[in-house]
Formats: C-alpha cells, structure tokens, sequence
C-alpha cells in the first residue's frame, strides 16, 4: 500500500477548474503554482471533493526567491495516498496571502512560523504572532536580505536573480 | 460540580521544569483545577538552523541536523539526506541501507526507552527512568563503536554511511536485540501493569481519528487512534521493504494507547534490526559520492517516520553546494501545536500526563 | 579537646590544600570506542616537521586505483620540481609502456583522486605524458641511451603475445637478467594497442618507439609466428611461459540478419585499418555498443569517409563504460549517439545490409552490480537506414589451442583461470596476464598483470616465496613543492573539423607551465603530514580551524606556518578528519574537555570574578587578565602564587601528586 502520486487526471482537472494555474512536477511531486486569490477555493476543494480528500496539510514553508516569496504546501490524503504539492507566489511588497488554518487546524503554527521567519501575512489566521523569534525582534530572520554579521552574500544579493535558481515561470498574476 | 467557576488562576509551567523536556515554557489558565486555557510558548532553543543550512555545506549540515533532534539524531541525518539523494539520483548500496536501518531501529529504541523512563518519572514512577537509562546506555555504546560519538553520530552520508562498522557492532547489536524482549518484559511490569500507572492514563485525553488528522499529529499519538499509519509501510524508504515488521495500532486513542504502541514498537524495531543483521549483504557501504556533493537543481521533498513522528525535510538546491532553502517539518513542532486543544477542559494533575505523549524535544521545535 | 585540634587541623588542611577535583581522567578509557572522536591532532606539518621521510605505509588512492599500482604521488611530486627524468625512472619501476599509457589510459586513478573532493581531479594522466614526452625527445635526441642489459641468469622464458602484457613481463624479466623471446602472430608488435586503438589517439610511431625501447634491452622478437603448442616451447629449451595472448574474438549480437555483408566485427574494422587492409568502406555506419572500442570504431569510420555515424547503446550516458572525454570527442566529431536503444534485426536486401531494426528501451531496476537494467517499450520500434553494422560489445581470448593443455580456462567467459596477484595458472612453469585472464580490459591492468607475471617468475626460477616476492614496495615519496589552489588545466586538442579527415594526434600534450601548476595541485594523500590545503578548514561547520600556510622564502616547499583549532567551537563531527587527505588530522582519544592544569582554570575564574562596571571601568580585554585586582580577589583564603612562571611550575608538579594519588 505504497503511496503513489496523484494521477495526472486530477491534477488537469484543478487546471481546468483553476486556469491561471500552473502545472510543474519536481521528483514524485506534482505541483500547482496557484493564484494567491484561488488558494483558498481550491483547497476546500481538494479536502472535501471525494476524488481529492487531502485530509492532511503535511508542510507549509516559505521561501524566499528575492524577487517572490513563495508559500509551499505538502498535501497528503490518507483515505487515498496520494499526495500534492501547492505553491502561492506573493511579490515582497505585498505579502499578503489567505490562512488555510480554517481548513486544516495545523496550518496555524506553520503559518505563524512563515509570519516569523518571511514577513508572510496570513489574512484571517486567529492569532498571527511570532512563534520562535522573540516578539521584539527586529525583521524577519529567513529572508534572504536579511542582513548578516560580516555576510558577503548579503552584499552581493542583488547579483542572484530568480532565474539563477531556475524558476523562470511568470508570476501569476 | 461543572457550575462552579472561581477566578481563573494563571500557572506559569516552564520553561524549566523538568516535567517539560527542555525550555518549554506553558502558560496556563486555570479555573480551580480545571485547564481553560493553554499557550504554548515556544523558542528559546531556536537557533537558526534552517538558515545556518543555508550557508553550510551538504555534508556540514548533516553534522548540525544531528543537533536538532538530539534524541534520535540518526533519524535527523536520514530525514537529510533522503530528498538530497532523491534530487541526485544515487543508488545507495545495499549494504549501506541495511546499516542506516539497523542505526534507525537502534536509535528508535533509544528514543523510546528515553519516552518510557521519561513518562514513567511524569507520572511518578522513578524507577523505570534508571531501568530504561541502563539499556539505553548500551544503545549510545553501540553508537559510539560503530559511529564514534554517542549523541551527535554524524554517519551518514550522501551516497550511504561514513566507514563499515566492526565485528564487535554487529555482535553487540546482535546480543542487544536478543536481550531486549527480555528487558522489555521486565520493564511492563513497573509500568504496564502498574494500577496507578494505568488508573491515571487509560482514557485519559481521548483522541478521535479526524481530530487528530486536523491537527496534523503524526507518530504514535496518531496510531493510538486506531490510524494504521507507519511511513516504513505505507511509503517505504531506504531498505524497510526487505522486512517483515507489524504496526502496532491503539483502539481508544488514549495516554495509554500512545503508551504502548511506543513499546511495541520497540520489539518490532528490535525484530527489524535482528533480520538486517542475518541478512546482512557485503560489498560497499557508500556509493560513489564527492564529500561535498551539489544536487542539480531543483526541490525535494521527502519524508521519514521518526519515533516523533513525521520527519520530513523540504530542499530547494540551486546547483551549488549548499542548499537554497531547507526545511524541515518537525514532529515535534507540529504535535506540540495539539496540545492546547487537547489539554483544555483537563484536570491540570493530568497536564502532564497528556502533554508527555507527545513527547517533544525542544530541540527540534525550535530548531 | 585534642580532637578539636585534630578537627582544626583537617580544616585548616583543607582550606590551603590545593585543587584536587576537576581533575578528569584525560586518558584512554578501556571502554571507550577506538573510533571516538576526540580532541583533534595533526600528526605532522610541513615546514616545522622533518618530513623527508613518509611514515604511512598506506597506499594513496590513485597508487591503489592503479591496476599496476604505479607510484603517482611520487612522480607527481618529482615532475612539480621539474625533475622530469627521475619522474620517468620512477613511473618505468611499474610500467614500462608510459608514452602509450600516457595517450590511451583511461586513469582509473583520477577517478579516485582525493582532491576531485574538492574541485576537479589531478591531472594525473597528463602529467605523466607530460614527461614521457620530454624523456623521449631526449631519447630521439640521443641524450639518453638505452643499454642492452647483461643477461646474468640462465633461464630462458618464452612470452607469447607482443602486447601490453607480453612486453612489460618481457621489459621486467630482461632487467632481471633472464633471457626473453616474444612470438607474435600479427605482422606487428603491440597487440590490441596496436590494431584496436586508432592511429588519432595512439600514433603508431609512439608506439614503435616504446616497443624499440623494451626490445633495445635484448628481448628477441619473433613477428608473424604463431604458437599452437605449449610443449613444443618447452622443448626448445624454455623454462616458463608467459601467455598474453589477449582477447581477440569479437562475441557475436545474437540477432537475426547476422551473416549478411556489411556486418563486421568493430575489432575486425579497426584491425583492418590499422594494417591498412582492403575492405569494404561504409557510407553509413551503426556502431553498436557503448565502450570505448564503440566510440574508437566510430571515430576511425568517421575518418574513413562515412557520411552518418550511429553509436547504438542501450543504456542511458550515465551507465555508459565509455570514458567520458572520448564521448565528447565523438559528439564534436558529428557522430550521432543514440541511447536506450537496442537492435533487434538487422534487414538485409541480396543478401546485403540495408537498414537496422532497433527498439527503444527505459531504464528499469537495478541488476546485481547496481547498474539500472534496459527494459523494451513495447511498439516502439525504428528503422535505421544503414549500409555497415560493427558490432563492438565485447570480445573473448582465443585459446582453442590451449585445450590439450592442463592450462584450465574459465568455461563462462573462455578466459584462463590465474592468481590475479601472482599470474599462476594451473600448469606449473606457464603463466598469464592481461585480457587473456581478465576479458577485455583497460592496457594498464595487462600492463600491471605483465609486471606481476615477471616477478613471480623471478621468484619462482629463485626459489623464494612468491608471496613474499609481491609484498615488498617502497612507499612513494610526497609532494614537496609548493601547493598550488589553481583549478585543473585543460588539454590541448585539435579542433573537431581539422581532425575528421586524417588521422594526426588529437591530445597535443600539455605544456611545461601548465604541467608545474598540475603537479602543484597534488595534496600528497596519506602522507600523515599537514601541507596547508586548507581543506579542513573549509569543511569545519562552526569556523573553529584556523590554518595558515605559506611558502618557505625560497617559494619552493610547503610550508604550514599554524594550524590552531578553537576548542570551544568545535563540535566534534569529525568531517575535518575524513575531509583530510593526507589522514594527518585524526582525533585523539581524550574525552573529557576538562584542562590538565588548575592555572588554566584559574584564568579564566579571574576573569569570570570581575564584576561588569569594572570590565567596563578598564576596558576590560583578554590581555589584562592578571591585573593586581583580581589576583588579589582570587587569592583571598589561597596560597600567594608570586609569578606565571611559578604558578605554572608548582601547578605541574601538583598534577603529578594528585595523579599519584588518585592511582
């Protein structure tokens, strides 16, 4: 009862139902770049559609390309095995993106954690606070700009550009 | 009497108390003994780590990942190298395998004879905790003959382990799993068929299957709810399709479940480390990998079942040698967020009871 | 009363006695696991160690990659001083064919060099042609002789085979004073190296040269004579044989469309040009195979006048034998490679080929050696329109002779059985080496064979242990010259359109600035000794290695000025230790941190004494730590220590004291 992948089928069905959608697949993870207005939408969707049932948000992480921030979710269905992978790119002058925590209840700490550590704000999350940095502490610490004691990279960011890191996809709009 | 309130009293549990595992630091609101309202204040052992990767080398990271969970550190390493490898494409050797697989269940036991003592001494048992200690002990001696150091093993490595273990190893582990069922038997009885034990866990903190799921919690609290769920099985990595090894499933989702589901486990594990040992292949224990690997680029995902729970690690490469992001989902991190909602409405002399099921180490919340 | 004195007296015993706790044990604990990383050491340094003589009996991993275990940091180390012709004596103590090795080696030892770890490899194979070359031209010039060596011994050995192996056991033998007879079958001497490695990679005049070189120390050869009887050798007074016949039998495809014209043997075609013998040119040509003999027959059909060339393997770039610079070449050339494709039929017409029937494969589970299993997808067959079809996937020894022998020959792949160390086979006096036993391999391990053979026969015709006789070695010598953090030099080539139509070297060799720099990017592995590379500091996760390393004024040798570890920021993982090369860094087995002397914990209370204004008052640095004050807070209710030197001095000896009595 290995896990597999989510069929191709479904996942061209969120396409169709989600057209700004991206498809993308890294490893054994078929991944949609959603629009951060869709997110929401679709992810009642995919828990409460019978073919879809993610009952279980694995991960939430950010990461941070420079030029977007990028909010990664792991979806995982246990009712079917199957499992995906959604991403939300937000510009970083308006990190804005709906909280799934009305979905899945463990979004809140991963969503407090992206707060924290990216500046992401989670609209609609019950209590968005710093969860590991202390309250009073400046910034936010995983931002690729943020500034490091004697750190050349810092220096030298504005040299890496998204591209260096392979992701040439337009940002959805 | 549920109509009688008093003033809601605020207890600041933490962050050291030795009940708490570490710096956790629990703010709770209480009404007489009744727990109303639980905050969970995390971080004091946040140390950066996912940004220090950043910065840091493939292998160096593996030496800081062990830091995270210091309880199971070999499972931290795995949970490291497995989406590198996964990125890279390397065929590990078998022999390799098996080896990560007998650290693995080793460090399992480790790690649940810890929760078994640690538990116990929660609720007032001392004696299991030096019982417990004195095997696990001989777990860290396995360690630090095959790996050098007791804690902080740094073994693995992309492509496989370091150095072949010993003789002396593979025999001691050999003794060690034969001796365990043994201990193990001795051991349920200071707990298991303790009447104190049992009066303050069974149906204590009764936990659903969907409740659970919401919450995210994973590991043994999530299969005392009756959730056949083990990452070896369902989606197995490295060489646990080769063995023949059952799940331990709970029925009522209590303290008591999650309990012992940990000790069963711990016999499977020692059934697992005992048919890696006879069917032990010879030949290389690494593959051909550089020290200093660099994936092409590219992220991964993917995910170990740790005696916490799910360990998964998220790896962004961009080609170079250090990894652009690394994220690793904590199991740990993401069961202690079901504690408020599991705590509320308890009596506080069950706080702890409740909340050591869970077994977090604060290494690893923070990070 | 008198035991309030007594109790005084314990109590003013106590109060002026020195230190005894903190005092952990520092030394090797009997439980205590030999790989425990303890506290970090370096053997020796360059520049502050006498270093001239290298301990380590280990092997480094290129000498141990080596099939003839030639001894590479030496002659490495020896070409980085510019003693270019001490380098060649050194590399002939294993291998007497270097010009040809130089050319044609696939370098098994650069796939294991230490500091490919770090960037990319040494360039061990051309430094050695580096050298060659100069040895040479010194030779064609007339500066170095060649002597015939006095043949002091009586025996005489017959070696049959004027290939690789057959030259080096016949080159080593003469040396050793026996009298040595090579028969070869083909009108020319080298073997495979001869017709199965193109003109373009290894000239014919190089190869001429070599052979001249060995058969200049007396060795007879004897062309164009064939062998079909063992006893017949011995009975024309030989008192061994060495058997390097080689493996010249081309296996067969096992298709359908086999025998029609047009589908030649790869080994046959590449003979057949080598011997520049008539045949039958194609316009287009489908190699199929992936090794280095596919790519060769390729190449060479590229420069016979073919218009399409096609290399058929069916696995993927990645399990490809091929060596991955010839790929390259073969892409610059035009030759068209076509992966996960395996020929089923070949199609012919009047009995004639004109066209390959190939299914596409996918790459599925891995077989025993760990390489991925082509699996067929279904329907997905092609044709490919093709005149010639060379087969090139593998060939086995032709000993049919050998049957009447004793000589037992491996009945799977038809080679004979030996001692891979010794060269023995079943029949005493008669021995083998090279493709013969191996099946088709890589000259170097023929050559290796061949050496190995030559001193088991000396052994033998002495009488001594021949097991004995392999185990002596001296340890190569280490780089001594400066270290250099450059990357690796690129060899010269010709252009991919100037060299499709003839058949002139494509490697020009590397030149003499670039050869110092390569040889100075040698990290001298398994030396025990410390060379300043700065690899461990590079690889430390908490920055706690600081090394600095230099040039002694002469800009020569190595020099490391210090190497200072941070105890406090260590943390034990140990990846310094297995990133070192030269093995110099190893871990100790003290396990406690604790210092061995109070005076050293004495400072740092002193300093821990002070109280924050007063940091702040005096601009409190590490350097002031001994001022008056805090002595003076420190020494309340203690011993007065008057000075450093008899603080340090009285804290020596109490150590001793309280070890005696912790004992």
């Amino acid at each position: 009862m290995a896990t597999s992948e989510i069929t191709l089928e479904l996942v061209d069905r969120l396409v169709e139902k989600f057209p700004e959608t991206v498809k993308n697949k890294y490893l054994d993870w078929h991944t949609l770049i959603v629009r951060r207005e869709d997110i929401v939408e679709l992810c009642e969707m995919l828990k409460s559609d019978g073919e879809f049932e993610f009952n279980f948000l694995t991960d939430l992480s950010g990461v941070d390309y420079l030029e977007y921030m990028e909010v990664v979710y792991h979806l995982y269905s246990y009712e079917l095995q199957h499992k995906l992978c959604l991403k939300v790119r937000v510009k970083p002058d308006d990190l804005l993106v709906p909280s799934v925590t009305s979905l899945w209840s463990t979004a809140d700490w991963h969503e407090r954690e992206a707060y924290d550590l990216f500046g992401i704000v989670f609209e609609g999350h019950p209590n968005l606070k710093r969860i590991l940095c202390a309250e009073d502490f400046p910034g936010h610490a995983f931002r690729k700009d943020f500034p490091l004691e004697n750190d050349e990279e810092y220096l030298l960011r504005d040299e890496k550009t998204a591209e260096d890191y392979g992701i040439s996809e337009d940002l959805p709009s | 009497m549920p109509d009688l309130r008093t003033e809601t009293l605020r207890v600041n549990f933490g962050p050291q108390h030795p009940s708490t595992h570490g710096v956790l630091y629990l703010i709770v609101d209480l009404d007489g003994e009744i727990i109303v309202n639980v905050e969970p204040v995390i971080g004091y052992l946040h140390r950066g780590m996912e940004k220090i990767f950043e910065f840091r080398n493939y292998s160096q990271c593996i030496a800081i990942m062990d830091r995270s969970d210091y309880m199971s550190a070999f499972f931290n390493e795995m949970a490291f190298i497995y989406p590198v490898e996964e990125l890279m494409e390397v065929d590990v050797p078998k022999r390799g395998e098996y080896l990560r697989v007998i650290m693995m269940e080793l460090n399992r036991i480790a790690s649940h004879l810890l929760f078994y003592g640690a538990y116990g001494m929660d609720l007032g048992a001392v004696t299991p905790f030096l019982y417990c200690w004195r095997e696990r002990e001989k777990v860290m001696d396995l360690f630090e003959i095959a790996a050098g150091y007791r804690l902080h093993p740094n073994y693995f490595r992309v492509g496989g382990v370091k150095e072949d273990v010993t003789d002396e190893f593979l025999e001691g582990t050999m003794q060690f799993v034969k001796e365990l069922p043994t201990w193990l038997e001795e051991y349920e009885t200071l707990l298991s068929y303790n009447e104190i034990f049992n009066l303050r866990t069974r149906n204590v903190g009764k936990m659903t299957k969907e409740w659970a799921i919401n919450l995210g919690v994973t590991g043994p609290v999530l299969r005392a709810t009756g959730i056949r769920w083990d990452l070896r099985k369902t989606d197995p990595y490295s060489a646990y399709d080769d063995f023949d090894f059952d799940i331990p499933v709970g029925t009522h989702g209590d303290c008591f479940d999650a309990y012992r589901i940990r000790v069963l486990e711990m016999l499977q594990s020692a059934r697992i480390i005992e048919q890696a040992l006879n069917n032990l292949p010879g030949g290389p224990v690494r593959a051909k990998t550089k020290l200093n690997v660099s994936p092409p680029k590219g992220e991964a995902y993917a995910r170990i079942e740790s005696p916490r729970g799910e360990l998964a690690c998220y790896i962004v490469s961009d080609g170079t040698q250090k990894p652009y992001r690394a994220k690793v989902r904590a199991p740990s991190f993401v069961n202690l967020m079901a504690v408020p909602p599991l705590l509320k409405g308890h009596l506080i002399a069950d706080a702890i009871a409740l909340f050591g099921i869970f077994e977090p180490v604060m290494g690893e919340v923070d990070r | 009363m008198l035991g309030i004195f007594k109790g005084m007296g314990v109590t003013f015993k106590n109060v002026f006695r020195r230190s005894v706790t903190l005092q952990y044990p520092t030394e090797k604990r009997d439980d205590i696991a030999d790989r425990f990383r303890g506290e970090l050491k370096l053997h020796r340094m360059m520049g502050v160690d006498d270093v001239d003589r290298v301990e380590t009996r280990k092997m480094p991993p290129c000498m141990a990659a080596c099939p003839s275990n030639m001894k590479i940091r030496e002659y490495v180390g020896l070409i980085s001083e510019g003693k270019y012709i001490e380098a060649v004596q050194v590399m002939k103590e294993d291998n007497p064919l270097i010009l040809v090795c130089g050319r044609v080696c696939p370098h098994p030892c650069e796939e294991n060099c230490r500091r490919g770890d770090k960037d990319e490899s040494v360039a061990i194979n051309n430094l050695k042609r580096f050298a060659a070359d100069y040895d040479f031209r010194l030779y064609k010039e007339g500066k170095i002789k060649i002597e015939e060596t006095e043949k002091t011994k009586s025996q005489k050995v017959a070696i049959v085979g004027a290939g690789p192996a057959g030259l080096t056991c016949a080159y080593y033998l003469a040396q050793m004073g026996y009298q040595t007879t090579i028969f070869e079958r083909l009108p020319v001497a080298g073997g495979m190296l001869r017709v199965g490695i193109p003109a373009y990679r290894l000239p014919y005049d190089i190869l001429q040269a070599e052979v001249d070189q060995i058969l200049a120390l007396g060795v007879e050869l004897k062309l164009n004579t064939s062998i079909d009887n063992l006893d017949d050798l011995f009975k024309d007074g030989f008192d061994a044989v060495f058997l390097g016949v080689g493996a010249h039998r081309p296996i067969k495809l096992g298709i359908e469309g086999e025998d029609l014209e047009g589908v030649v043997p790869g080994e046959g075609f590449l003979a057949d040009v080598a011997l520049e013998k008539e045949y039958k040119k194609g316009k287009n040509v489908a190699v199929i195979g992936g090794g280095n003999t596919a790519i060769d027959c390729a190449r060479v059909s590229v420069r016979e006048g073919a218009d399409n060339v096609y290399i058929l393997y069916r696995r993927s770039l990645q399990e490809m034998p091929a060596h991955e610079v010839e790929v390259e070449d073969a892409l610059a050339e035009g030759i068209d490679i076509q992966y996960l494709v395996s020929p089923t039929k070949i199609i012919g017409k009047d009995g004639k080929v004109v066209g390959i029937e190939c299914l596409r494969n996918e790459l599925g589970e891995k077989d025993a050696q760990g390489r991925r299993r082509p699996v067929p997808v279904e329907g997905s067959e092609f044709i490919l329109e093709v005149d010639t079809i060379m087969s090139a996937i593998s060939r086995v020894p032709e000993i049919d002779w050998l049957e009447p022998t004793e000589v037992e020959v491996h009945t799977k792949w038809g080679t004979i059985e030996t001692d891979p160390l010794t060269g023995e086979t079943s029949m005493p006096n008669v021995y083998a080496a090279g493709d013969v036993s191996l099946g088709a391999d890589i000259a170097i391990a023929a050559i290796g064979g061949g050496k190995r053979a030559a001193i088991t026969i000396d052994a033998a015709f002495r009488g001594i242990d021949v097991k004995e006789a392999h185990r002596r070695g001296t340890i190569p010598a280490m780089v001594k010259a400066e270290y250099l953090d450059e990357s690796r030099g690129k060899m010269p080539k010709l252009p991919g359109s100037k060299r499709k139509s003839n058949y002139d070297e494509v490697d020009l060799g590397l030149p003499k600035e670039q050869a110092l720099i390569d040889a100075k990017r040698c990290l001298s592995c398994e030396t025990n000794t410390c060379i300043g590379c700065n690899i461990c500091a590079e690889s430390c996760p908490s920055e706690a290695i600081k090394i600095v390393a230099g040039q002694v004024q002469t800009g020569e040798r190595r020099k490391v000025e210090s190497w200072d570890l941070d105890i406090g920021r260590c943390i034990f993982c140990g990846i310094c230790v297995e990133a070192c090369p030269t093995r110099t860094l190893h871990h100790t087995l003290k396990y406690e941190l604790a210092e061995r002397h109070v005076a050293d914990f004495i400072k740092d209370k002193e300093y821990l004494l002070r109280s924050a204004d007063l940091i702040e008052q005096e601009g409190w640095t590490d350097k002031h730590k001994h001022i008056p004050s805090a002595q003076k807070l420190w020494d309340s209710g203690r011993p007065k220590v008057k000075d450093d030197a008899l603080k340090k001095e009285e804290s020596d000896k109490e150590y001793t004291t309280d070890s005696s009595l912790r004992e």
